[in-house]
Formats: structure tokens, C-alpha cells, sequence
């Protein structure tokens, strides 16, 4: 059991990153062929719209809308996304792990680890870093900025634990920001007891989330449906997931940037175990106007993360190629699983409509 | 009457029950044989019916009370730990809290049978029966079989069979045996056991307290990576004869183990917290046997046992009222008939059982808010089986033994589990037989295992039992060949096991919720053992002795294709023994090679080998006195507590004192 914790718990931390964009409808077609159990369907992809694809043909469904009310669909698929039907994407049980090696496609039996579905998630997606021997999130202490409107804040996550009755207690959250104005930086606040529980890690959509009005400092609990509505509140957090009012997590419009981005992947767990709130102060300290209205940033609203992510594209090549890779899905149903890979890909489907041929399995 | 007609007349006179032995002595002198005023071993484990262990169809190995006491062992764990074929390391279990767990033919936890005269142990850490907390105080002999032994005892009986048995007082009228022993870690040993007999009446009273002092995992953490523990022992024994042929046997006994362990956990941003460990258990038993004594050398065993064992552990936030409580219960009620007919050249054993065991654990949690949070881990759980078995030992020629059995289980949960078996044995020469024994065995699914509910969400995960699980099950091959002589005996033996649908904790297709991984047990795994083993003794002098063993170990997970965690393929004993009329020197040597112990991060671990060197000396100042001396782990292998794969021992050197005796004197 050991080994294999170890496995998922460092599978976890690849699967974590990339974002979707919006939706719109499309209307394209798609043509299927079959050899033995193995199935194949070459679709019409775009920037524009989604294609939606039932798995069990496979085949290209017809959807209304971005297919978030319904379970027709199994994967959709626009521009550099692959959406899955469940989570914040659609009301079916829908889940998927991968990248697997490609030869994986050949085996008719699969182990993973974990399997996740489509959630919201944007700059701060990985604020933490998990600690495998002790099962805690450790702060990165990365600085984040934030803009809200013509406003910008910096803002560094200070903790995931506070102490309750002389016990620790997980997702409490300590943070501390400021607001930095071309007048120079506000005065730091720190808020601490954050309360991201959620009625623990069973956390479900009647448990409230824990929501800072950054002017203020006041935190108020809102459920999920509550906090996609409302304008009234800047950063939520939930269990370990902390969110920005924009994008697919709420109507105001904010974005953020994560400023030491650049090193999350060289970062070691010694290094982060390593920091404190003190040690990381100059840190925060250094971050002025200047550094955050540097056009250089890539600001972003809050999205949708899925297990693809971009991992199925190699980016970056001329032309665009597919990385040689299986994917494990579970379909709408909860119940059907699948080995999906993609094997033949004309033109970029972000910038006009490509052709994507993909392979599609039944697996136990 | 020749030899072989002598030791049958004994065996069947012995006053065997259940699962007994016996140290027989025939004292009619004979000039032409030598030896027939020595002891003869008498075993039973193996076939159920009591052989000298010498010619036992099937190989049932042993260490007597006495060479316990030779090994400086305070409980059944350090009496196995020196037999070479045998692996008895806490530190295998280290994420179980570090019980004593045995391994055999390379498997272990609850794939090794642990029996008490013949009864099964119950309590467990996930599996792992902890022969350390099994005391030694009312031990006569520890009998072990290898290899798959189900068609006899059922589930569980994969690897082995380990008997831990008790004998009536040998002497008649009043009697006594004592230990006392002090360590120079600070542990100790206080055993006091006082018998009456007369005739075919007998009363004995066991007693024992033991003192381990805790052990720090590190100099710079106040953890400990052994608990302080302390253990009490009162048990008593009777026997008598209700008529000519009807004897009747009553046991009862209660073990308190109490332990307080103490771990620190470091939060990001917080600091360290202590979490104080303290575990009670308390474990009855209560057995009455009855054997009716019938014509023509047959019999009839009856045994009706119960056991309870009840445990209570706590983590204790220091400072806080956060704490946890776990309660588990566990009771087991067994009742057996044995027949037994010796017919010509043929002995038949018919026996029925049927067992009843009760599960249930429940944790309760102080909330924030100094609520109380109920959860029932374990489902209160009946699980129920009943047993057909049989078996015939049949002696073909005066060199050739046939023994075919099997037993078919029926469980209430997945139906009935056949488990046969052949054993055989030949005697080629006065000087060399060989033996073989071909059998299956299984393990069926616990109440943990179906139904477990095990939240530990707070550190990322869950275990969830599975109502679908089979019974794990084995087919084994187990021979051996010994050459004996006056003055020694050489034995080598091999085994092969293949074992399918091991139940294993796997990952469930489950979502992923809010850093919460699912764990669920499933029929996954697939492995095989298989290895060898040479034993010789010398005997160079009246008094001194020599014992060399080897074992080798060979294992594959046939899902991943790689060895089995922590079974060290290579393993040497040596050991010389001088026994003067008042003095007792031991000196033990064994090598446990390096064993792969796993993957963190992909990356191959493995654990380092380690050599231990014991010495004693024993003293018989009066004749019922002896004062002892010794030392263990001379070499001072020690664990590096920071390496979670080293399995050294945590313990390095250790001086002991002590005194012990009989009272008349054995």
C-alpha cells in the first residue's frame, strides 16, 4: 500500500494545472470506424464551440449549450481543451486520469491511482505543496497578484492550519495582503482562521465556503452556488482550493497572477518545508506597483481545470503534434471506463477548425 | 519389544488431547539401544496426532521451555526468533505499531496460524498477532509447522502453523517454577507459577509481570518508536480424571497489556504538538477439554473454547480535548470433536468445528466544539463457519507412511472452502528418511476486511472494507530428508508455494475529494514463495553441542514482478551449546541478509542485513536455583530510526541478570 500511496500522491501533483476557456455551440461533425475493440472517431475541433462525444460509440453528440445541462456527453472538446462531464463542466459522473504510457492502450485491465474531474481553479491552484510523508499542504509562500478592476493586491498564503481548543486543525488559512496603489503599498493585513473546513474533508455543496472582502478583512461563509452569484467577496477558500471572483468562480471580473510561477516546477519539498512566514516577509515586502502592473504578467481568471489540462498536446511543436499518450476515462455514468488516445491531429483547433482522430476502449 | 513397538505403546498411552505433546520416556533399559532411556519428542501439530518428531509424517519443528529460556526469551516472539526458517521481526510491522509478528515460507501476518494448545489467538493488528504480548510463563513448547496446513486448521494456515502449548506439572504434590530477570534497558520479568498434583489431579496457578521501558525514535523528538508497556498474567489450569477413561481438562487466563506511547506532530506554521498513545487490552480465555478414553487405543476429544479480546486506544492531545477513542472487541467461540481410530496399520482423525467470531470497532472523536462524533469503524459482524475434516494415517509398509486428509469449510459469507492435503514420509535407513507434504490452504476475508470503515481523512485517506472479497488461497509443496546419527543429524527441505486472490488494499476508482484518497481491500495480488533450508547439529562431547541452520528465501509478486517486502533471502544460525552439571554456556550467532523493502518514489528501498550475537551462562547454585547471566545484541545492530525501510533491530546492546528455578527441581 505504501508504494502505491506514494504513486498516487505524486501522480496528485501533475494533474493539477492548466485551465479551460469559455464555451460556445458549434455544429460539426464527426465519422466513426471500428477495429475489434477498438473503436475510432475523427471529429472536428474548434476555437469556438464545443464537440461532444459519447464515449460508448464512440460518437459526436448534438448538445445545446456548453453542455452543463447534460449527461449525453462523455469529453468534449475546444480549442486545446478536453472537458469532462462532471464537476464544475457538467452534471455526469465523468472523471479521468492520465497522461499513461502509450502502450497502456494495449491492456484491458487498469490500475490508477486517482481519477479527478473537472473543478474550477486559476492562479492560486497551486499555492501548496503536498508533504507525502506527513500528509500536510506546506505553503510555497509564492506572492500573488490580484486584480480587481483597475485595483491590485498582492498576497501571500501564510498557512493551511489553526489551532482550535489546542488542537490543530486543517484548511483554517492565514493569509496576508496588501493593497499597492502607483502611491505605493498599502498597509499589510493579515487575517488568520480562515475558516476553508467546509464541515471537514467530506466537504460538500451545502458546507460553506470561507470568503475575503479584501477591503474589509471580513470573512463571510457562502455556499458555493452563493459565491458563483455574488460580487461581494474577492478570494474564497475551500479545503485546500482557493478562488478568485472571476472567470467560472464568480461574476467580478478578477484575475490573478501567480509571480514566482517560473519556479513551482524546480522548487524541492525541502526548500518550501523549509520557509516560514518570517522568512518569506522580504519576499512579500519586495513586490511594489511596479512589479505587479509589469505588462510582462499574464493575469487570469479563474478556469476550468480538467485531468487533460494541455498535457495532450506536445505545445510548442510546428506543426501542432499529440503527445503519445493513453488516457484513462470514467464516462458520465459513473460506471463505464474507458482508454482514450488520440492519433492523428490536422491543424490547431485554438486557431481554426482541425481534424482529431481519436481511439476510444472499453476497460474493466 | 522392540523400539519402534515401545514408542507406539507410548505414543498412544500419551495422555494427549486436542493438540498435545508430551516428553515420554521409556526407561526400560535396553543394552542393545542405548538411547530408549532418552526423552522422545512427541509432536502433534502437523497431523494431530501425536508422533515422535523424529518420524512425524509431516515436519513439525520446535523449542522446548528450557531452550526458550537458553535464548533469554521473555515471551513466544524471542523464543522463534532464533530458528533459522522462521522471521519474527517487529520491525517488519513498523507502520502497525511494531508487533512481533512470525513470518513462514515468506508469508506472515494473518497468513500464519497461531494456535494456543490447539485454539486460535484472537486480536490482531491489521493481521498481525503479536507473539510478544503471548507470555511464556505458562509455556511448555512451541511447535511450528511450515507450509500450507488448512486441511487440518482451517483459515489462515497458509504459511504455517505456530502452537503455543501448556503442560499439567509434572511432579506430584506441590511445585513451582519462577523467573525473575532485569535488563539493563530498564526491563523486566517477574514470573511466579505454583502447581499441586496428586495422581491424575492437578492445579496450577501461572503468573507473570513484565516491564518494557519506551524507546525513543530519535535524540532530537520526544517520539517513541516503542511504547513503554507493561503486561500481567494470571491464568489457571486444572486437570482430572471424572472416570477411568474420561479426563477432562479446564483453562482459564487474562492478559492486561497496557502501553503509552507518545508521538509529536509538526504543523506548517504551528509548531509541534504531542499526542500521548496510551492502548489497554485485555484478552480472556476460557477452554474446558474433555477426552473419553475408548477400547482398542481410540478416542474422542471434545474442546469448547471462547476468548475475548478488548482493546482501548486512545490519542490524547496534551493541552486539548481533541482526543480520539477507539474501542475494538473481538470474541471467538470455538467448538471441536475430534475422533481418532487406530485401525491395523491405518489411524483415522474425523473432527467437526465450528467457530463463531464477533467484530466490532468504533472510534469517537471530541469535535472543536467538544461534541462527541460516534463512528462505527466496523460494523458489529458475526461471522460464522462450520468444518468437516478427516484424515488417515496409514503405514504402508514398516518404511512407508500415506497420509491423505482434507477439510471442507463452510463460512456463512461465501460458501464452502475445500483444503486437501498428502503427506508422506519414508524411512530409507535407520539413519534416513524423507518426508513430503502437498496441500492447499486459504485465508477467508476478515470483518475488518468487509467492512471496514476507516476515516483517517485528515491525513489524506480512507480504507474501506469490500462485501465482495473471496478467500485468499495457496497450493504448497513442503519435502525435507534428515540423516541422523548418534552424534548428529543433518536435514535439508525445501517448499514451494503459489497463492492467488491475496487480499490487498487497493486504490478504488473514486474520486479524489479535497486531498482524501479511498483505499478498498480486493482479491488483487498474486505471489509465490519458494526456498530452502539445511540444518545440522553436532554433538562433539557429552556436554557440548553445536547447531548450525541456513534458510534461503526466495519470493515474487507475480502482479509487479518483484520480491515480497522484508523477506530476507538469506538467513545463518549458529549456536554451541555446553551443558556441564551446573553450568550452562549458550552462544548464538545469526545473520539476516539485506531484503528489498519496497519503493518510495519509484525508487528500489532496501533494508540492510544485520548480524546478532547473544551469549548466556546459567549457574544451578542450589537445586532449585539457577542464577543467569547474558547479553543480546552484542554486536549492537541498530536500526537508523530516520530510515523508514532499515528493519534492524531498535534495540541495540542489552545486558541481563536473573534468576529462575523449579521447585522440586525439573
Amino acid at each position: 500500500m505504501t508504494s502505491r500511496a506514494c504513486a498516487a500522491i505524486a501522480c496528485s501533483g501533475l494533474l493539477l494545472g492548466g485551465c479551460g476557456t469559455d464555451a460556445k455551440t458549434s455544429d460539426q461533425g464527426g465519422a466513426g470506424a471500428a477495429n475489434d475493440d477498438v473503436h475510432s472517431l475523427t471529429l472536428t475541433v474548434g476555437p469556438d464551440a464545443r464537440t461532444f462525444v459519447d464515449l460508448s460509440g464512440p460518437s459526436r453528440v448534438q448538445v445545446e449549450g456548453d453542455g452543463s445541462d447534460s449527461i449525453a456527453w462523455d469529453l468534449a472538446f475546444q480549442a486545446h481543451d478536453i472537458f469532462s462531464n462532471g464537476g464544475v463542466s457538467g452534471p455526469g459522473n465523468c472523471s479521468a486520469f492520465g497522461p499513461l504510457s502509450a502502450p497502456t492502450f494495449l491492456s484491458d485491465t487498469v490500475e490508477v491511482p486517482i481519477t479527478l474531474n473537472d473543478r474550477a481553479g486559476g492562479a492560486l491552484l497551486e499555492w501548496y505543496d503536498y508533504g507525502g510523508n506527513t500528509h500536510q499542504l506546506f505553503s510555497r509562500y509564492h506572492v500573488y497578484g490580484i486584480r480587481d478592476g483597475e485595483r491590485l493586491f498582492k498576497l501571500q498564503v501564510l498557512g493551511y492550519y489553526g489551532e482550535q481548543q489546542g488542537a490543530p486543525v486543517a484548511a483554517l488559512y492565514r493569509v496576508r495582503y496588501a493593497e499597492v496603489t502607483a502611491d505605493g503599498v498599502g498597509k499589510t493585513q493579515e487575517v488568520v482562521d480562515i475558516d476553508a473546513t467546509a464541515g471537514g474533508s467530506k466537504a460538500n455543496e451545502q458546507e460553506p465556503s470561507g470568503c475575503l472582502d479584501l477591503d474589509s478583512g471580513t470573512i463571510t461563509p457562502l455556499l458555493p452556488k452563493e459565491a458563483a452569484a455574488s460580487s461581494d467577496w474577492q478570494l474564497c477558500f475551500r479545503r485546500e482550493i482557493i478562488s478568485v471572483n472571476g472567470g467560472v468562480s464568480g461574476p467580478r471580473g478578477m484575475q490573478a497572477v501567480d509571480l514566482q510561477a517560473a519556479d513551482t516546477q524546480t522548487e524541492t519539498e525541502q526548500d518550501i518545508q523549509a520557509r516560514t512566514a518570517d522568512s518569506e516577509l522580504a519576499l512579500f515586502d519586495g513586490v511594489d506597483y511596479t512589479t505587479l502592473s509589469d505588462s510582462a504578467l499574464s493575469y487570469r481568471a479563474d478556469g476550468v481545470v480538467t485531468a487533460f489540462a494541455e498535457r495532450w498536446l506536445e505545445l510548442g511543436s510546428d506543426p501542432l503534434a499529440l503527445s503519445d499518450s493513453t488516457w484513462w476515462v470514467v464516462g458520465a455514468d459513473g460506471a463505464s471506463k474507458y482508454l482514450v488516445r488520440f492519433t492523428d491531429l490536422v491543424g490547431d483547433p485554438a486557431t481554426e477548425d482541425a481534424q482529431l482522430t481519436l481511439e476510444t476502449k472499453s476497460v474493466q | 519389544m522392540n523400539r519402534a513397538a515401545r514408542v507406539t505403546a507410548l505414543l498412544l498411552a500419551a495422555p494427549a488431547l486436542l493438540v498435545r505433546v508430551a516428553l515420554a520416556e521409556d526407561c526400560k533399559a535396553d543394552a542393545q539401544h542405548p538411547d530408549a532411556c532418552k526423552p522422545v519428542e512427541v509432536v502433534v501439530t502437523g497431523t494431530r496426532t501425536p508422533e515422535s518428531s523424529q518420524r512425524a509424517t509431516v515436519r513439525t519443528d520446535f523449542v522446548t521451555r528450557k531452550e526458550a529460556e537458553r535464548r533469554g526469551a521473555t515471551n513466544v516472539a524471542e523464543a522463534l526468533a532464533g530458528e533459522p526458517n522462521l522471521q519474527v521481526n517487529p520491525e517488519n510491522y513498523g507502520y502497525l505499531g511494531r508487533p512481533s509478528g512470525v513470518m513462514i515460507q515468506g508469508l506472515d501476518a494473518d497468513r500464519v496460524l497461531i494456535l494456543e494448545d490447539g485454539e486460535r489467538v484472537v486480536g490482531d493488528q491489521d493481521g498481525v498477532v503479536d507473539l510478544a504480548q503471548l507470555p511464556i510463563a505458562d509455556v511448555e513448547r512451541i511447535e511450528y509447522v511450515a507450509g500450507p496446513t488448512s486441511s487440518l486448521y482451517g483459515s489462515n494456515a497458509l504459511g504455517g502453523v505456530i502452537n503455543v502449548v501448556t503442560a499439567p506439572p509434572a511432579a506430584q504434590g506441590p511445585s513451582s517454577r519462577y523467573r525473575g530477570e532485569l535488563r539493563s534497558t530498564g526491563e523486566g520479568l517477574a514470573t511466579l507459577g505454583g502447581a499441586y498434583r496428586e495422581l491424575d489431579s492437578w492445579l496450577v496457578l501461572d503468573t507473570s509481570y513484565h516491564y518494557r521501558p519506551g524507546v525513543l525514535r530519535s535524540s532530537d523528538r520526544p517520539d517513541l518508536v516503542a511504547a513503554k508497556w507493561r503486561s500481567t498474567l494470571l491464568g489457571l489450569r486444572a486437570g482430572t480424571k471424572l472416570a477411568r477413561n474420561v479426563e477432562l481438562k479446564l483453562r482459564g487466563r487474562w492478559v492486561r497489556d497496557r502501553s503509552d506511547g507518545l508521538e509529536s506532530e509538526d504543523v506548517p506554521g504551528l509548531g509541534r504538538f504531542l499526542i500521548d498513545l496510551p492502548d489497554t487490552t485485555d484478552r480472556f480465555l476460557l477452554r474446558a477439554q474433555e477426552t473419553v478414553l475408548l477400547a482398542g487405543g481410540s478416542r474422542i476429544d471434545f474442546s469448547l473454547a471462547r476468548s475475548w479480546y478488548i482493546d482501548e486506544s486512545r490519542r490524547d492531545r496534551r493541552n486539548s480535548p481533541l482526543d480520539e477513542l477507539r474501542k475494538k472487541e473481538l470474541s471467538n467461540q470455538g467448538l471441536e470433536g475430534i475422533v481418532t481410530v487406530p485401525e491395523g496399520t491405518r489411524t483415522w482423525v474425523l473432527g467437526v468445528r465450528s467457530d463463531a467470531e464477533h467484530f466490532e470497532q468504533t472510534l469517537t472523536r471530541t469535535l472543536p466544539d467538544l461534541s462527541h462524533e460516534g463512528v462505527t469503524e466496523i460494523q458489529p459482524r458475526l461471522l460464522a463457519s462450520g468444518a468437516l475434516y478427516a484424515q488417515v494415517g496409514w503405514k504402508v509398509t514398516d518404511k512407508w507412511t500415506v497420509m491423505p486428509g482434507g477439510r471442507a469449510e463452510l463460512h456463512d459469507r461465501y460458501g464452502v472452502v475445500p483444503a486437501p492435503r498428502l503427506a508422506t514420509a519414508y524411512q530409507f535407513t535407520p539413519k534416513w528418511s524423507a518426508r513430503a507434504a502437498f496441500g492447499r490452504g486459504f485465508r477467508a476475508p476478515t470483518a475488518k476486511e468487509f467492512g471496514f470503515q476507516f476515516d483517517h481523512s485528515a491525513l489524506g485517506y480512507r480504507v474501506l472494507g469490500n462485501g465482495q472479497l473471496r478467500p485468499e488461497s495457496s497450493w504448497g509443496l513442503t519435502a525435507d530428508t534428515t540423516w541422523r546419527a548418534k552424534e548428529w543429524r543433518l536435514r535439508v527441505g525445501g517448499f514451494f508455494n503459489h497463492i492467488k486472490d491475496l487480499i490487498s488494499i487497493d486504490f478504488a476508482p473514486e474520486q479524489r475529494i479535497a486531498g482524501v484518497t479511498d483505499y478498498v481491500y480486493k482479491n488483487v495480488e498474486r505471489a509465490r514463495t519458494a526456498g530452502g533450508d539445511v540444518s545440522a547439529r553436532l554433538k562433539v562431547a557429552q556436554a557440548l553441542s553445536f547447531d548450525a541452520g541456513y534458510a534461503y528465501l526466495w519470493t515474487r509478486d507475480l502482479d509487479s514482478d518483484e520480491q515480497l517486502p522484508n523477506r530476507p533471502p538469506h538467513t545463518l544460525t549458529l549456536s554451541a551449546l555446553l551443558e556441564l552439571e551446573k553450568l550452562s554456556a549458550t552462544l548464538r550467532y545469526r545473520i539476516t541478509a539485506s531484503a528489498f523493502a519496497g519503493r518510495i518514489d519509484e525508487v528500489e528501498r532496501t533494508s540492510p542485513h544485520y548480524d546478532l550475537l547473544d551469549a548466556r551462562v546459567s549457574y544451578r547454585l542450589w537445586p532449585a536455583l539457577s542464577l543467569f547471566v547474558g547479553a543480546l545484541n552484542i554486536t549492537d545492530s541498530r536500526r537508523n530510526a530516520l530510515e523508514p525501510t532499515d528493519t534492524r533491530p531498535v534495540l541495540g546492546r542489552q545486558f541481563y541478570f536473573g534468576i529462575s528455578g523449579d521447585a522440586p527441581a525439573d
